[in-house]
């Protein structure tokens, strides 16, 4: 029997059937005997500060049980900064910064006495603007910076806004730029979004009579939780149970620590009684963290063939009241620059600053969608100007796996992946030379495509570990630490336990696909950039070694052959030279009883870790080797652009990766898709609108689009290529961001290549593009209205 | 409190209700229907969509006082009617899901999509679907597994995924 | 918007629902002041969720049969105040009012449209709506009725800007009126980055009487209504100097608002836009049709 036989199928999830039936629980289905419920009171002001609350009002609506407020929780929090605090304590840093918390019996009571709270505030001058917030002067949203803890590598710069700088050098950028033909300069700017996950954040906290800390809380990291809560509440980490659902979509948002030190000081306060919140979507859209704003100025220099001779960016993210992983984002945003390019010369300084608006936090695609979005652009309008086409500028200047060597001084190993082979087979997909012509003469039709690479932006000791058990009627658990929201990470792994063993799907079961639970579940770091597949995987293939070995060495006993001769695969356990001598693998689950009685060996545990192998710090130049695998990948675009609205359509979409081993065909699909989607939302609608007070002016769905099914009429095509990662599990490579990183910049040189008129800005709104259009290509308006004015007079012809 | 008489997911309930109570708060923490999700309580995202007398509604934005009388049917029924049974194989089998969340919203607005026009071409298919948002994007899977499930729809016809 | 929201939760209130309409215009005139109407319920609780309403009552006009009807009679299409949107959504009015038809297809989306109604679309006053436009569009009238009386006014007129309209406490819209004419119309809506659109266009061409209304949506606190005579449409001359005038009378006449969904310049643009399509299909179909 081919032993290889379900890797690169389509499989369904595991837990599909408790999806469509809507019976797999959420964190947001779960309810405690003797729950209470918090409602949270939050400030109108993007600074200021308080001089007095009270809340005896509040106290008097039946049902309410207690108010809290900052003075009850002199905590700091914070994943990289301790910047956060639990509750406002004497300020507030933007509007919707949580002041209060009022825990009552049910919510109607909660929300009446929320309203009864009275803030007494003193207004103070909020700082908007990113690079307002970097002037000399300007009002800070940290006086006390100095104070914070701060995670080793990451530098804020006390006195001012700035939470954290990184800087990047290779060469001499100057220089670069000299010896350049053709020099692009133009400055980029994308505004903050919402994740926008569908199951709001909602915690339930459980501070116990017995001074244990549980929580049940839709979390992407458990163990994130469980260790950042450990430190800011002075709990030992066993002391900490975090019970993680799987969650309603996360994309980064819930990567790190939302409200359980919250909800657990809450509990704490109410008299050791759970405490629920759930976030209002208002109250997601405004209290709690959104992504970056992200503006960039850069100059790039190319030599008359397209070589990238130099890259001088400068990359301000507005980090927003906290900082939580946007300091990270902006280190990565940074080291990770140059994106699928060998650039001679480099200069990035990038800055994460804060400002009195939401604050801001990890993203699917952690900087990179930022980054990409002015490179990939750049290479598109030089090529322009070099005569040169966009797939040619990009061939000349990709990395080459086996000799580039990226910024950061670390070499590009020769099995990271073909880039080459990624852009050719996007370019053929979408057959990019070929252009067809417009419906109607006042729109037009355009091609482009994006390069993107992205590895997991992650600490050096991210590890992870895995235990596979085997049961007595030979189906295997297997215990992780990766958790469930929708990325299939748990079939995959189930998958290759599978092939491993040589056993049917059904009979793996992967414990954490119905959640990740501190207490019973194998550690592993995060559940984050795309890591998850590629460090749990090799973290279970060990433990399925160690499995074997175990087994084994019962067998060798029993069938009196050397260890060395005893081969575990297809469900039995046999002698290689002597294959007649066999046995079911279930028989040695439990240790093995001999036809007298006697039993030997034990029940069978293998056990396996994994931890990044040869990455460093960066040093302050940005040097350093901190990546663990590489994934290309590329998006192209067919659209339409209508000259008179300024409306794109997308016609068709391509998206390629190389993915180092297709696992799952159908939730790779998948992730090509969907991520396509959300590229797709940033790129044309999405964007957090604030008024000249710092208020959200669309907290809603309503007017914050996100993409529906009515907005994916056009065809798309995926295609996966296999460049084996050679200490991946089974050659693999993760994908779960990469999906949207290229989508935004794709569309933009779609339209730069079908009118010349250059993107900036996102999103690509109908207006924004009309603007553009006015202000780059009048002629084009003109002619596209006129030709319409034409068609109206063509249906009079008699 | 009133007293409402409902027929959910098949079985007759005398069920008392406040005034002032939304119907998903009804389902979802007096019957523990949890396959009705929220995630707007505004009628934008249609993740607490159900089936009242066959009709797709948002039970965020309906009283449950409103609703006495009527035949409710939610993802949890919809697994024992045999073309709801044919339409959840059809999304498993073309994995139109990812974190699930709004998974059982488009089932049940899906089926009644297709019970109530078998023949519905894709442009109509997706409208109907509209009210519903995906944040994953799982969109391009969710038409396929409605499109082939629909011959089951029209005439019984089982295609094999 | 009242930032907080929206609730979870609603205000309390006593709700009442009412067997027929003599029963339900009493207890509105008893409560006049303190009490609102639920039809679809929709705009209410919305309203209610933002804490931007909290009536002490809320009347449902569920149960009274006198509105449910839709009707043709007398040459006018009666919709009853409980006439779901989607109710509107049948071949027949998509050929005898097709203004309405494709506007109220444009409304949300079909899962809401079993729930709203057309006169509670109406009656949530929002200028920029889909019903508004299009009944004014199409010359509709509304039964506007109380304990003892009742009255029937236009449409056009009766909503005075967001969240205001021209309906007493103890008045309900219990009926839409919508005269039945030869007419060809289309409705036309341009949104991008929301859910509302950023321009609205409805037209109606009454083809007997060779006169016609283009209500621009979605530009202004009110709609904008353009008659052939206010543009000097000759029908008896080419489409194109026609279209021209009408070109020169959105420039000089119609100034759009800035707002969270697009600025004025570029709404211009798009009424424009939209104005020339939607002349186009009615008048372009109308030739097929000779």
């Amino acid at each position: 029997m081919n032993s290889r036989t379900i890797l690169g199928e389509k499989v369904p999830q595991v837990d599909s059937w408790l999806k469509v039936t809507g019976t797999l629980r959420y964190s947001f289905d779960i309810s405690l005997p003797g729950m209470l419920y918090a409602k949270l009171v939050t400030s109108k002001y993007a600074h200021a500060r308080i001089r007095s609350l009270s809340f005896e009002e509040a106290l008097k609506v039946p049902g309410v049980v207690a108010v809290a407020t900052g003075k009850d929780f002199p905590f700091r929090l914070g994943i990289y900064v301790s910047d956060r605090d639990v509750l406002a304590v004497n300020k507030v840093r933007w509007v919707g910064h949580p002041v209060a918390a009022v825990i009552a019996t049910d919510m109607s009571s909660a929300e009446e006495a929320a309203e009864k709270v009275n803030v007494d505030y003193e207004p103070l001058d909020p700082v908007l603007d990113v690079e307002k917030a970097l002037e000399k002067d300007a009002p800070l949203v940290h006086e006390d910076l100095a104070d914070y803890s701060v995670f080793p590598g990451f530098r804020p710069v006390p006195g001012t806004n700035i939470a954290n700088e990184f800087n990047l050098v290779k060469g001499d950028v100057e220089k670069g730029l000299k010896e350049s033909s053709v020099v692009i300069e133009d400055t980029f700017k994308i505004p903050q979004i919402s994740h926008a996950a569908m199951e709001v954040q909602n915690s339930i906290g459980y501070w116990r009579p017995d001074n244990v800390v549980e929580l049940w809380s839709s979390v992407q990291s458990p163990f994130a939780t469980r260790f950042l809560l450990s430190k800011s509440l002075g709990v030992p980490l066993n002391r900490v149970i975090v019970h993680a659902p799987p969650i309603g979509g996360g994309f980064g948002l819930k990567a790190g620590l939302g409200w359980e030190a919250l909800v657990a000081l809450l509990s704490k306060k109410a008299g050791n009684r759970p405490v629920k919140l759930v976030l209002s979507r208002a109250e997601q859209m405004t209290s709690a963290p959104s992504r970056d704003l992200f503006l960039a100025k850069v100059r790039a220099g190319f030599s008359k063939e397209g070589r990238f001779l130099a890259y001088k960016a400068e990359f301000f993210l507005d980090a927003g009241a906290y900082a939580d992983y946007t300091v990270n984002v902006a280190r990565t945003a940074g080291y990770s620059a140059e994106g699928s390019y060998e650039i001679e010369n480099v200069n990035v300084k990038s800055l994460a600053v804060y400002t009195n608006k939401i604050p801001t936090t990890a993203m699917r695609g952690f900087g990179h969608p930022e980054n990409h979005w002015p490179l990939e652009q750049i290479l598109d309008r030089a090529a322009h100007e070099l005569k040169m086409d966009p797939v040619s500028i990009r061939a000349v200047n990709l990395l080459k796996p086996g000799f580039s060597e990226r910024a950061t001084g670390e070499k590009v190993r020769e099995d990271e992946g073909n880039p080459e082979g990624v852009l050719r087979t996007a370019a053929g997909l979408i057959e990019i030379d070929k252009v067809e012509n417009p419906s109607v003469p006042w729109t037009v039709i355009g091609k482009g495509l994006s390069m993107l690479v992205k590895a997991p932006s992650q600490p050096s000791n991210a590890a992870a570990s895995a235990v596979v058990k085997l049961n007595e009627d030979g189906t295997v658990d297997v215990i992780t630490g990766t958790g469930s929201m929708g990325q299939g990470t748990p079939t995959g792994l189930a998958m290759m336990v599978a092939e491993e063993f040589g056993v049917p799907l059904e009979s793996v079961k992967v414990v954490q696909t119905e959640g990740v639970d501190t207490d019973r579940s194998a550690y592993t770091w995060q559940t984050v950039g795309s890591r998850g597949l590629f460090s749990d995987g090799i973290a279970v293939l060990r433990a399925i070694e160690d499995a074997k070995g175990q087994v084994k060495k019962i067998a060798s006993a029993v069938f009196r052959v050397p260890e060395d001769d005893v081969e575990v695969s297809g469900g039995y356990v046999f002698s290689r030279t002597h294959p007649w001598i066999r046995k079911e693998l279930r028989e040695f689950a439990n240790g093995y009883t001999f036809s007298d009685g006697t039993s030997i060996g034990g029940p069978v545990i293998g056990r396996g870790s994994y931890i990044p192998v040869l990455n460093t710090f960066l040093d302050e130049k940005g040097h350093g080797s901190n990546t663990v695998f590489h994934t290309y990948g590329a998006t192209a675009v067919e659209v339409e652009l209508n000259l008179i609205t300024g409306e794109i359509k997308v016609l068709k979409a391509v998206q390629v990766f190389d993915v180092g081993k297709v696992i799952n065909l159908l939730t790779l699909i998948g992730q090509a898709d969907g991520g396509f989607i959300m590229g797709l939302g940033s790129a044309l609608f999405e964007e957090i609108k604030f008024d000249d007070s710092g208020w959200v002016l669309n907290p809603n769905l309503t007017h914050y689009y996100v993409p529906r099914i009515t907005d994916c009429d056009f065809e798309i095509k995926e295609s996966f290529i296999e460049t084996p990662q050679k200490d991946g599990p089974l050659g693999a490579r993760g994908i779960g961001e990469h999906v949207m990183i290229a989508v935004a910049p794709a569309i933009a040189n779609a339209v730069f290549n079908a009118t010349g008129v250059k993107m900036n800005e996102l999103p690509m709104s109908a207006e924004k593009v009309w603007r553009e259009i006015m202000k780059q290509k009048p002629e084009l308006f003109s002619k596209a209205l006129k030709s319409f004015q034409e068609s109206l007079k063509e249906v009079m012809a008699e | 409190m009133k007293e409402i008489r409902i027929n959910v997911n098949g079985v007759f309930r005398h069920v008392m209700v406040e005034d002032n109570e939304i119907l998903l708060d009804t389902l979802r923490t007096r019957l523990g229907i949890t396959s009705v999700k929220a995630a707007c309580w505004r009628g934008e995202c249609g993740l607490c969509t159900v089936l009242i007398d066959n009709k797709p509604m948002k039970s965020c934005m309906l009283l449950s006082v409103e609703v006495d009388g009527s035949e409710i049917l939610t993802a949890e029924g919809l697994y024992n009617n045999k073309r709801a049974r044919v339409l959840m194989e059809s999304f498993v089998k073309h994995g139109a899901m990812q974190c699930g969340f709004c998974t059982p919203a488009f089932v049940t607005t899906a089926h009644s999509a297709l019970s109530s026009n078998p023949d519905a071409d894709d442009q109509e298919i997706s409208e109907k679907l509209k009210g519903v948002i995906c944040r994953c994007g799982t969109y391009f899977q969710i038409k396929e597994a409605v499109k082939s499930a629909r011959a089951f729809y029209k005439d019984g016809s089982h295609e094999t995924f | 918007m009242s930032f907080g929201g929206p609730y979870f939760t609603l205000p309390k209130f006593k709700y009442l629902r009412p067997d027929s309409l003599e029963e339900l215009l009493s207890s509105l005139h008893e409560h006049s002041g303190n009490a609102k109407i639920m039809s679809g319920g929709v705009g209410l609780l919305a309203f209610m969720k933002e804490r931007l309403t909290a009536p002490e009552y809320v009347i449902s006009i569920s149960k009274v049969p006198e509105l449910k009807t839709l009707q043709i009679k007398g040459g006018v299409l009666a919709v009853g105040a409980n006439v779901h949107l989607s109710e509107l959504e049948s071949s027949s009015i998509k050929n005898s009012l097709p203004t309405l038809y494709r506007a109220v297809k444009n409304i949300a989306d079909p899962t809401i449209r079993n729930m709203g109604t057309l006169v509670g679309d109406l009656a949530e006053a929002v200028p920029w709506g889909d019903a508004y436009p299009a009944l004014i569009s199409m010359e509709a009238e509304a039964e506007i009725s109380k304990k003892s009386s009742s009255r029937v006014v236009p449409v056009n007129g009766l909503v005075l800007g967001l969240g205001q309209i021209n309906v007493d406490d103890d008045e309900i819209i219990s009926r839409v009126l919508i005269p039945l004419r030869k007419v060809r119309g289309t409705y036309l809506k341009f949104a991008n980055g929301s859910e509302y659109g950023l321009a609205t266009v409805a037209l109606t061409y009454f083809t007997e009487e060779k006169r016609f209304n283009l209500v621009i949506g979605s530009a202004s606190e009110t709609p904008v209504t353009i008659r052939e005579s206010d543009v000097d449409w000759d029908f008896d001359k080419d489409f194109g100097t026609n279209v021209e005038k009408l070109e020169r009378y959105l420039q000089l006449n119609v100034n759009p608002v800035d707002d969270l969904l697009a600025s004025s310049d570029f709404r211009k643009n798009v009424i424009r836009y939209l104005s020339l399509q939607a002349v186009k299909e009615v008048f372009l179909d109308e030739r097929d049709q000779n």
